[in-house]
């Protein structure tokens, strides 16, 4: 197991058994497990590489539980992980070996939609999918899809401010969610969410569990659009499609979906999954527009146009739902085809003004040749949120190391073009040194009394989200990071 | 069109040093600050876009840039920002806009101000420029600062430059009248947005629903069809956006309550907006809060536009003062905002007295 945590986030000193004992008082056993052998499942989520014991797991049933769970963990100084569906692709709710896992997972009630007013007010520990499931029948759907979205949870989704392929044009968690209700580090809840004046809930949301812990979520649901189609273009250089995404956003188009994978995805996906993508192009773009039939059909003659400017070599239309699930199974596959492609691989997540998605690529290119290490890119394209996903054998100490600079470098690269160390999947443990370079001291100090606001006792998710001024002091340490497949039953995006 | 920042820190660092309290103005076409204490800190001068990427859909802008200013800039490549926040009689700047984060008829349907902030550079209570967000449309390191300085008028820092998402203005657009009581309209309007009709705006002026469409030609000449009603002109929105007809036309600032739920009618010369979630009521004299309060039902706010705002709900208010004790712990920017005590009450009490 690699230890995700600096000497300065290990300093918690409680007895375990004291804890143990004190959260005997609040929990019923079913909602407590304190033997290491029943905890293994908690000590990792999706970035497996780190993981650790934690001193108990408590699943509470009901806020009453929880508050009192928090209240008592604060007054005797206990860090809490708050743990969703457990899939962070950063870290986010790897426990803490002297803290105590807090899991959502009997907070899965739907309280009630409303479908005039396109609403509805679910528990936290409801998976994604079943926001939309449950929405289905009045026409309605949840917008945000990260890819995990079968097993990750609305809390989750909330702590992270999830993204996905369709938030392009509905937008990440934060534009989907109301209001919350907030259990805060003392146990005290709290109905967050105001549309003017002083509100905290963008501060809670993304907050990646550091603020409090959400036990119920008003969200956004969207029409089901009447009518969607998707397309699929072939480039024979990738800078084309880069250009031609340049255009498509230009032009005022706002495409439900536009991704883009690159030469080697194209191969991996294919010989994974058979989506019928052209093997020989250096890139396609999927474009998915929706609408109402006038509108999709104006934009999808528009689109075309560009493609073709752009020396598109070729470009289809999915011609039924049943080409279009195809066509998008290639893209869903390309991350567990990866996996076939080399032993391990390792996911970036840097975000880029769409300018610079040309250049950026390029840059990636060079970088992965001077590294000697194979990078596919899968990604995002129309909000400019890369995926570059770094191919190795993790087994091999050299190549491990190289993988580790080289993602430092294209970090670095995006935020040399103006961008961001993470688009969507957080700092989490894995990218605090990286936040260093993206903030200034005093701007992490403001962050760490934002938080100290909220949680005078740093109890909450304590050595995540944030580095300490010591570890940015220090140049930061370098992470252990590459990886197996996490969770290899869900569709990567 | 100039770069202020080094005055305006000097300025806060030289009021930290002398415990005087600033209060701030943009163009001050709300007068909100008028009510508070201390000196001026005027940030009219701090304008002008930094960088506007058409192709991005993205601008930078500093605080003092009028919003008509950016406006006709943006217009030029045929872009808006998507929140069409209000300009009393054509007056505001964009930090005012965003500070006060209030949005027009799009909002249900386009989003709020702060669903379209990315970015934003930032000088705090002590006189330090920060930057948090930026150009970039998905960004989650660290908290969401930008969005938080949203909607809180200035107290917790002077909001510098902004980085705001765009949209496209659309290539067709119609505004529709219907004859129909608000029940109606709001049954109406949310099942048409449901089947997918690309409705952009709405209001009820007690007599009639106004929708605005917009999208491609073809989209919205067919939505045009399936929908009837009468074809208007659409000066409604603009009439909106400056606030010159309907409630503001009344001899006092007009009451401004968020509601939970819609009322099931208006009291004359009220608009009401986003499927009855916003509504604007005439004052044509002092009084009347408590037929509002009733208006705003159960969890609804009740103002009056462009006063003093209330204090923060008394559930936040002691996170308030921990989160003023970051980022600004003197209490010099817009001193006693959001606070419900003795001294701030009296204050806004007579605020509504004189409105």
């Amino acid at each position: 197991m690699t230890n995700p945590y600096q000497d300065d986030v290990l300093r918690y000193p409680q007895a375990r058994d004291h804890v143990l004992r004190a959260l005997a008082r609040i929990l019923p056993p079913s909602c407590l497990i304190g033997k290491p052998e029943a905890m293994r499942p908690y000590t990792s989520d999706g970035l497996p590489v780190f993981s650790a014991m934690p001193v108990a797991v408590a699943i509470p049933e009901n806020e009453q539980q929880l508050s009192a769970t928090l209240r008592i963990l604060n007054d005797q100084g206990v860090p809490i992980v708050p743990r969703g569906g457990g899939t962070s692709l950063s870290g986010g709710a790897v426990p803490h070996p002297q803290g105590v896992v807090l899991s959502l997972a009997r907070f899965k009630s739907v309280r009630w939609i409303d479908p005039a007013r396109r609403l509805c007010r679910a528990q936290s520990g409801v998976r994604n999918a079943a926001l939309s499931e449950a929405a289905a029948p009045h026409g309605l759907f949840y917008a945000p899809d990260p890819s995990s979205q079968i097993a990750c949870s609305l809390g989750g989704n909330i702590a992270e401010n999830a993204g996905g392929i369709h938030c392009l044009k509905y937008g990440l968690t934060w534009h989907n969610v109301v209001s919350v209700r907030l259990v805060c580090a003392d146990g005290t809840v709290l109905e967050v969410g105001e549309e003017t004046g002083f509100d905290p809930l963008p501060l809670v949301v993304g907050s990646e569990g550091l603020l409090g812990v959400v036990t119920e979520a008003t969200v956004r649901l969207r029409p089901i659009p009447p009518c969607t189609r998707l397309l699929m273009a072939a480039f024979s250089q990738i800078s084309h499609a880069g250009a031609a995404v340049a255009a498509i956003i230009a032009a005022g188009i706002v495409p439900a979906a536009l991704e883009l994978m690159d030469h080697l995805a194209i191969v991996a996906s294919e010989a994974f999954c058979h989506a019928g993508y052209p093997q020989e192009a250096q890139a396609i773009l999927l474009c998915e527009l929706d609408g109402i039939e006038e509108q999709v059909a104006e934009d999808e003659s528009c689109v075309r146009e560009l493609l073709q400017q752009h020396q598109a070599t070729s470009c289809r239309a999915a011609q039924n739902e049943q080409e279009r699930t195809l066509f998008w199974s290639g893209r869903k596959a390309a991350f567990p085809a990866a996996g076939r492609m080399a032993p391990d691989y390792y996911c970036m997540d840097g975000s880029i003004p769409r300018r610079a998605l040309a250049e950026v690529l390029g840059t990636i290119n060079t970088l992965g040749e001077e590294y000697g290490l194979n990078v596919m890119n899968v990604f995002h394209a129309g909000d400019g949120n890369l995926h570059p996903v770094i191919l190795l054998d993790a087994d091999d100490p050299d190549q491990l190391e190289r993988a580790q600079r080289l993602g430092s470098a294209i970090l670095t690269a995006c935020l040399d073009a103006g961008g961001s160390i993470t688009g969507e999947h957080g700092v989490g443990v894995e990218k605090l040194d990286e936040m260093c370079a993206q903030f200034s001291t005093t701007e992490r100090e403001r962050l760490l009394a934002t938080k100290q606001a909220f949680d005078p006792k740093e109890i909450l998710n304590p050595g995540k989200g944030l580095p300490t001024l010591r570890r940015c002091a220090e140049g930061g340490a370098l992470l252990v990071r590459g990886g197996q497949l996490p969770h290899p039953e869900l569709e990567r995006f | 069109m100039a770069d202020r920042t080094a005055v305006i820190s000097e300025q806060i660092k030289t009021a930290c040093q002398h415990q005087r309290p600033l209060r701030l103005r943009g163009h001050g076409s709300r007068g909100i600050a008028d009510h508070l204490p201390g000196d001026w800190l005027d940030l009219a001068e701090h304008s002008g876009i930094i960088t506007h990427h058409p192709q991005e859909l993205v601008v930078t802008v500093r605080c003092g840039t009028p919003l008509v200013e950016l406006e006709a800039e943006l217009a030029a490549h045929r872009q808006t920002l998507p929140f069409a926040a209000p300009m009393p009689k054509g007056r505001g700047t964009i930090g005012g806009a965003v500070a006060l984060g209030l949005a027009g008829a799009a909002r249900p349907y386009l989003g709020s101000v702060r669903d379209a902030l990315l970015g934003m550079r930032l000088c705090d209570g002590q006189g330090e420029v920060l930057h948090f967000g930026g150009e970039v449309i998905k960004n989650v390191a660290g908290f969401d600062v930008t969005r938080f300085m949203c909607g809180a008028l200035g107290s917790f820092g002077v909001l510098l430059e902004l980085s705001l998402r765009l949209i496209p203005l659309p290539a067709a657009q119609c505004t529709l009248g219907f004859v129909m009581d608000i029940p109606q309209a709001i049954t109406a309007c949310s099942a048409w947005v449901r089947q997918g009709w690309p409705v952009a705006a709405m209001l009820h002026d007690g007599q009639q629903l106004v929708i605005r469409l917009v999208g491609g030609s073809r989209a919205v000449a067919s939505a045009r069809r399936q929908l009837g009603g009468g074809e208007l002109d659409g000066a409604i929105w603009d009439t909106l956006r400056l606030e010159q007809g309907g409630p503001f036309a009344a001899a006092l600032p007009p009451w401004r309550i968020h509601a939970r739920t819609a009322p099931g009618s208006l009291p004359p010369q009220s608009w009401l907006l986003w499927e009855g979630e916003l509504l604007y009521v005439g004052r044509q004299a002092e009084g009347g809060r408590h037929d509002m309060d009733h208006l705003a039902g159960p969890d609804g706010q009740v103002m009056i536009h462009g006063a003093l705002p209330p204090p923060a709900p008394p559930r936040y208010q002691a996170l308030y003062r921990r989160l003023k004790q970051v980022w600004d712990p003197q209490h010099i920017l817009n001193q006693g905002l959001w606070l419900d005590d003795a001294w701030h009450q009296s204050r806004s009490l007579a605020q509504v007295r004189h409105g």
